[in-house]
């Protein structure tokens, strides 16, 4: 469905030039593909140039046979794209059920099937009776629903969502995961998000972006089995913190002292030190450590 | 192409119930020709400018606009054609009003000619604000633009005048000196360089990243 080739883009021009992604490889099929980075690793960048928003600098990108460098395949890939972005704009003072049949209109939904389509939309994301309510009058996480459904409305075999849990409570969230994977079924659905929980419950792929780079694709599973042997639970009776070389990942405060859980090597001076089973945000806190040391010897 | 923003209406619909009212109560004559000439040949091109610079780029939903199958040029062109058409309803609203009124509009050039005295600049001026808008990422710099342009030449018109070839720059040729000369000059002028900079907002607004 997606190739990805030597992508590089950069912002800015001359020694100013700031390289949001460096040659970025990645193949993408059918179903739920996570990516999942800090703040500014270049999910967003990436997203946009998969949406025919951005240019990349180099490299190359086919979706769906269809080549992004050309203006052509920039509209060819819009036309069977959902897309919602992290930073949502919507048009407060139009009801949610105008704004997400203009978006259908301009996605060229045909006009017997509009109605019909924007409704389904509305309902699926628990919209239905405050469909024809303004959206100025809507809550963070409402706006969001909306921004969900516009992007669902011309049924797209492609479909980017970018932070997309984002002001959704946890119950809206849950409904919304379920929903992605519902669709994933025949269509690529891309999450881009730095809640690992949400990639772990949802993806069978993943890539990990840091500093514009690849540093890990393959399964979310994989990502946590690697953490393997470097998980530990330390109990701390006076609170002191484990240092040399470990990342706390949690700590809980009980009767007996502080839990902490931690990746990395074994930590020294405790006598409650408890393996513990790799989640996948371990995985992801134990390649982000190694990505950066190794940045750290490069540098 | 874009639901209609009612705030697009409202300057026009001010400086039309402004001038009417000036019209009603000055209403000798010469005073309703000046303040005619002044309403369809100065404001409305200053009104199209501001306004130009203001439809691209002033949309909180551009992100998710940038991701549809509709060419840039559409995209524009859904943002340029309402606030045209409520100036092109402000002037025909504008002259229809002071037929009722019972003033013969054939003072100022007649029906046909007095068209093309604000309808060519306000294009043009149009074109300027959403090009200069889109080519510096912002609004004011665009609506900036328009105002520095209109206000030269507002003040400078006696110079434009008096140079060989000033009057085909000029803005306001057609509706404050429609017997000179530069007249078709000023037109053919005034026309291109409309299709000139719209088609350089075109141009502009394709690179969509640049307004992010």
């Amino acid at each position: 469905m997606i190739e990805i080739k030597a992508l590089t883009k950069m912002y800015g021009r001359g020694p100013r030039a700031v390289a949001a992604l460096r040659g970025i490889d990645l193949e993408i099929g059918r179903g739920m593909f996570g990516l999942l980075g800090p703040n500014g690793a270049g999910k967003t960048t990436l997203m946009r140039i998969l949406a025919g928003i951005v240019r990349a600098a180099s490299g190359g990108v086919r979706v769906d046979g269809h080549d992004l460098a050309t203006e052509a395949g920039r509209l060819a890939v819009k036309s069977i794209l959902g897309y919602l972005p992290q930073e949502l704009g919507l048009y407060p003072d139009l009801t949610a059920r105008r704004f997400v049949d203009y978006m259908a209109l301009l996605k060229g939904v045909e006009p017997e099937r509009r109605t019909r389509r924007v409704g389904e939309m509305l309902e699926a994301v628990g919209l239905s009776r405050d469909a024809d309510r303004k959206i100025k009058e809507f809550s963070g996480g409402m706006k969001r629903r909306v921004g969900i459904a516009q992007a669902l409305v011309n049924d797209p075999r492609l479909l980017i969502v970018d932070e997309p849990t984002a002001g959704l409570d946890p119950e809206e969230r849950i409904r919304f995961r379920n929903l992605l994977v519902e669709l994933a079924l025949d269509r690529a659905v891309i999450l881009s998000t730095h809640i690992v929980e949400d990639i772990g419950q949802t993806c069978r792929t993943m890539a990990v972006l840091a500093k514009g780079k690849l540093l890990y694709h393959g399964s979310p599973r994989e990502l946590a089995a690697a953490a393997e042997g470097s998980v530990w639970t330390v109990l701390s009776p006076d609170g002191r913190k484990p240092d040399g070389g470990t990342v706390i990942v949690s700590m809980i405060h009980l009767a007996e002292g502080v839990q902490y859980r931690l990746v990395g090597p074994r930590p020294d001076g405790f006598a409650d030190v408890g393996r513990a089973a790799p989640g996948l945000e371990d995985g992801y806190v134990r390649l982000m450590r190694s990505a950066d040391s190794v940045s750290g010897e490069n540098g | 192409m874009r639901p209609f923003r009612t705030g697009q209406a409202l300057l026009p619909a001010a400086f039309w119930a402004l001038f009417a009212l000036m019209i009603v109560l000055f209403d000798e004559n010469p005073g309703w020709v000046d303040s005619t000439r002044a309403y369809l040949g100065a404001i409305l091109p200053l009104l199209g400018g501001i306004l130009g610079a203001y439809a691209v780029l002033d949309d909180p939903a551009l992100e998710i606009l940038f991701s549809t199958p509709v060419p840039a040029w559409r995209l524009l062109a859904g943002r340029l054609i309402p606030p045209l058409a409520v100036l092109a309803a402000a002037a025909v609203s504008f002259q229809l009003f002071l037929a009722a009124l019972g003033f013969d509009l054939d003072i100022l050039g007649g029906v046909y000619s007095l068209q093309w005295t604000w309808l060519v600049p306000t294009l043009a001026l149009t074109g300027w604000g959403a090009a200069i808008a889109l080519a510096a990422r912002h609004c004011a710099g665009g609506a900036m633009a328009v105002g520095a342009v209109w206000l030269i030449q507002l003040i400078a018109r006696g110079w434009f005048l008096s140079q060989k070839n000033g009057g085909v720059f000029l803005l306001f040729l057609g509706i404050f000196n429609p017997e000179d000369a530069r007249l078709t000059a000023n037109r053919v002028f005034l026309s291109v360089s409309a299709v000139l900079l719209l088609t350089a907002a075109v141009a502009l607004f394709k690179r969509q990243e640049r307004f992010l």
